[in-house]
């Protein structure tokens, strides 16, 4: 017999606690930036920045997808940068065979929808979504240097692509790409009925079964937009640097899941939103880049970004504890 | 059986209260060494309360516990095992990839050094020996061993920390009519060794069996502990029942409508023998029993959650035998489990949220939510289950346990039903809740609604319902209307076979004319 006595106060808090959230997340954003700023004159440079936001960009867009992942208490993909590698390759060589742009984005992309509906299925049905996951992301990464014979392939695109590197009003393409795929994703989580489906499954599974919610479904849909938005970030690297590698998207599964965690999405699912995903992605693509301005090595910038993760997951953990009990 | 043993544990005038509930209020309890004590109670009547004092979980408001004649305060889990109180679990504390003899002593610091197999069997071998499990292999892995056999291992276990007092929390519940007269056997034994027994339980019968003494929780305070030799089976159920009904419960249906949901032939999983019903427009069919009783198989069969092996199941007149749980929703049927938290509730959203969650298709087009749709359907769900709108904000988990019971059930009229299954509608609720959920479910079923609920709570089905439908161990054992039914006779349905078919019937004798 566990009662709780309501008081009025608590929907306020709870209301308020999102809010608190974002702010919260903004802040970091703020904090960084002047950080950075001081210590590393070069960090605000312009070149610089565009760098920095485009990366944010990369690893927002998949972290974005991966949201509604973890919104349905799946917790994460961890095939999420081999899907994106996979995407980039057939996407080069694609162009590099003389496919129109539009062809060698559509069928790269239509493959990624297959590989997140394929782990989409095999978790909906029962299979833990990380085993599932953590074991495409090998096959799907085999596949790719099988194809590949590990070797890098040239789109051959003879002018630069404006798919990786307009930029309109001054801002890089990718970073509209971003904008416009957080504003969706918002306005999907927020009204429709998928959307929240998503958050009621991860809230608890058993309730939305026994409330008739298309579970599988919704649980396969996340998998796909999960999966399509990493094959975006493929597509969008081979438009910039007109050709793809298997080691390009190393660590990306790292940055993906810290931007999602960061962002204070609740790992056990049913909280969270991806315009934060969006600003812990960019917290996470800003410290990445400060760190490497500041020249500091692998190992270190590793430690950095796994203290900055556990922390935030701490401290959204400890808020939730206070507002909810 | 030591009638006479010295007071062991005494605890006087303890209260404890939850928010607004009070749990425990002004409540005594005494164990005498060597005793087992029965202690009876209805659902929510605070005998959960006190085992969670006495095993260290929670602290009481005010009251004095005195242990071997001195006062003890016991705070945490970790002081209520020093004072030599052990909980047998109803969700074992075992680990069933490890031994049982590795579980016997995981934990325990007495065995220092290698656990070699043959060692540590040795030791546990006569830990076996004294709960009745001396066939058993000490090396066997706790996972192939059955319910009752667990129950077993799970007393040596805390027979080798030296406990004084064992507390069985419905020990019988899940067990097979074999493994009960083991139990039991057992926990004769340990009262032989001196050791105390307080035994939790639902079934009336077992009392006469085992039990020396019986303290009575009613609505969260105690009756005087009687000898058990002093009482039969009415003056026990009386004890049990004995308030007032009158304010409780709404009164029942004038007229009914026409038949609604007929259920032919029905076989499920849970069930012994196939069972019939017909639920008429309007109507309030209770089903009693216990766990396991099948009362409850019977609605997740029709909800199509568990599978139905043979029978027809229509509702006005539509086949709905083969229909899954989305399916049977969108004919109007709303299905609530007895347990909110696991399959009931989404506690970390809105009370809004749960209230819509069945029927989002009646608030969006096109896979478009419309909000104001949503807080209209939400707002009239509110006001027929009167929940008050302004909580429609609030987290679901932050509510009482009562709210929280509205919600899981409420949340049902947003599909407008035709049909509501119910199980435990009011379980871990409290008083004052419960009258409201009662009143809320007939003046549903006055509009027409049908309501067909298992439960175990008597006074409840009884109170509640047009019909009364009794069920002992998959077996449907009679059908009268409620008003035709003695609370005593709905007693004896639901615990009395398991009086007259367990062998050790010593102390009692129930005669088998129903």
């Amino acid at each position: 017999m566990s009662t709780i006595v309501e008081t009025a106060a608590k929907p306020r808090l709870v209301m308020s606690r999102a809010k608190a959230f974002n702010v919260a997340l903004a802040v970091g954003v703020v904090v960084v930036l002047i950080v950075s700023g001081l210590t590393q004159p070069e960090f605000l440079s312009a070149d610089n920045l565009v760098a920095t936001v485009r990366a944010a960009a990369l690893i927002g867009i998949a972290a974005v997808g991966m949201t509604f992942i973890t919104l349905t208490g799946n917790f994460v993909s961890l095939s999420t940068e081999q899907t994106a590698v996979i995407t980039a390759i057939l996407c080069a060589m694609a162009l590099g065979a003389g496919w129109p742009m539009w062809a060698a984005v559509v069928v790269p992309l239509a493959v990624a929808m297959v590989i997140g509906a394929l782990q989409g299925i095999f978790v909906a049905l029962g299979l833990n979504s990380i085993i599932t996951t953590l074991g495409a992301g090998a096959a799907i990464f085999g596949i790719a240097n099988v194809i590949t014979n590990s070797k890098t392939i040239q789109a051959r695109v003879p002018d630069p692509m404006w798919l990786g590197t307009a930029r309109p009003l001054g801002i890089p393409i990718q970073v509209w790409i971003f904008v416009v795929l957080v504003l969706i994703t918002m306005v999907v989580l927020r009204k429709t009925s998928f959307g929240r489906t998503v958050k009621m499954i991860g809230s608890n599974s058993n309730t939305a079964r026994s409330s008739g919610l298309r579970i599988t479904r919704a649980v396969v849909a996340s998998f796909i937009i999960a999966s399509v938005f990493a094959g975006i970030c493929g597509v969008l690297l081979v438009a910039q640097v007109n050709q793809a590698k298997t080691l390009n998207f190393t660590g990306f599964n790292i940055d993906v899941v810290a931007a999602v965690l960061v962002g204070g999405t609740a790992i056990q699912g049913g909280e969270g939103s991806t315009l934060r995903t969006a600003l812990g992605a960019i917290v996470i693509a800003m410290l990445t880049n400060y760190m490497l301005l500041a020249q500091y090595e692998y190992g270190t910038r590793l430690i950095i970004t796994g203290f900055v993760v556990g922390g935030a997951v701490i401290a959204f953990n400890w808020v939730r504890g206070k507002s909810s009990s | 059986m030591t009638e006479t043993g010295v007071s062991l544990l005494d605890m006087k005038n303890i209260s404890k209260s939850y928010g607004h509930v009070q749990a425990l209020q002004d409540v005594s309890f005494n164990l005498r060494s060597g005793e087992v004590m029965a202690l009876l109670g209805e659902n929510g009547a605070g005998k959960s309360t006190l085992v969670k004092l006495l095993s260290g979980l929670i602290t009481p408001d005010s009251g004095s516990i005195t242990l071997n004649g001195e006062p003890r305060t016991l705070g945490t889990p970790s002081a209520a095992r020093a004072a030599g109180i052990a909980v047998v679990q109803q969700e074992f504390s075992l680990v069933p990839t490890l031994t049982i003899a590795e579980n016997l002593f995981l934990g325990s610091g007495d065995v220092r050094g290698l656990w070699t197999g043959k060692r540590l069997a040795n030791l546990a071998r006569p830990l076996l020996d004294t709960v009745g499990l001396e066939d058993l292999d000490p090396r066997r892995f706790v996972s192939s061993l059955s319910v009752g056999e667990l129950q077993l291992v799970e007393i040596a276990r805390l027979m080798g920390r030296n406990a004084e007092i064992f507390i069985l929390d419905e020990p019988t519940a899940a067990l097979s009519d074999v493994e009960i007269v083991r139990v039991m056997q057992v926990v004769k034994r340990l009262t032989a060794m001196g050791r105390s027994v307080i035994y939790v339980t639902h079934r009336l019968g077992e009392v006469f069996q085992i039990a020396d003494r019986a303290t009575i929780f009613r609505n969260g305070r105690s009756l005087d502990p009687v000898p058990v030799s002093e009482l039969t089976i009415d003056t026990l159920v009386e004890r049990l029942l004995g308030r007032h009904l009158g304010e409780m419960y709404p009164p029942r249906a004038a007229s009914l409508g026409a038949p609604r949901l007929e259920i032919k032939d029905l076989s499920t999983p849970g069930l012994s023998a196939p069972i019939s019903l017909t639920a008429r427009q309007g109507e309030i069919v209770g089903l009693a029993g216990q766990m396991g009783s099948g009362a409850s198989s019977v609605l997740r069969s029709v909800m199509g959650i568990s599978f139905t092996s043979s029978g027809t199941v229509h509702l006005d007149g539509t086949d709905i035998t083969k229909a899954n749980r989305q399916k049977a929703i969108s004919m109007g049927v709303g299905y609530c489990s007895d347990d909110r938290k696991f399959d009931g509730i989404f506690q970390l959203q809105s009370v809004m949220k749960n209230l819509s969650s069945a029927a989002i298709n009646r608030f969006s087009t096109a896979g478009w939510l419309s909000n104001s749709r949503e807080r209209s359907l939400a707002g009239q769900v509110a006001s027929k289950f009167a929940f008050d709108e302004s909580r429609l904000p609030s987290n679901a988990g932050n509510l009482s346990g009562g709210n929280q019971q509205k919600v899981a059930v409420g949340k049902w009229l947003a599909i407008s039903p035709k049909v509501l299954l119910v199980e435990e509608p009011t379980r871990g609720v409290d008083v004052g809740a419960r009258a409201e959920i009662y009143r809320n479910l007939r003046t549903l079923a006055d509009e027409g609604l049908t309501i067909i609920f298992a439960s175990s709570d008597m006074a409840e089905v009884k109170g509640l319902s047009d019909t009364v439908m009794t069920f002992y161990r998959g077996h449907l054992i009679r059908v009268l209307p409620a008003g035709e039914i003695t609370d005593q006779q709905m007693m004896l349905d639901v615990t009395h076979a398991s009086v007259s078919s367990t062998p050790t019937t010593d102390a009692v004798n129930l005669s088998d004319e129903v």
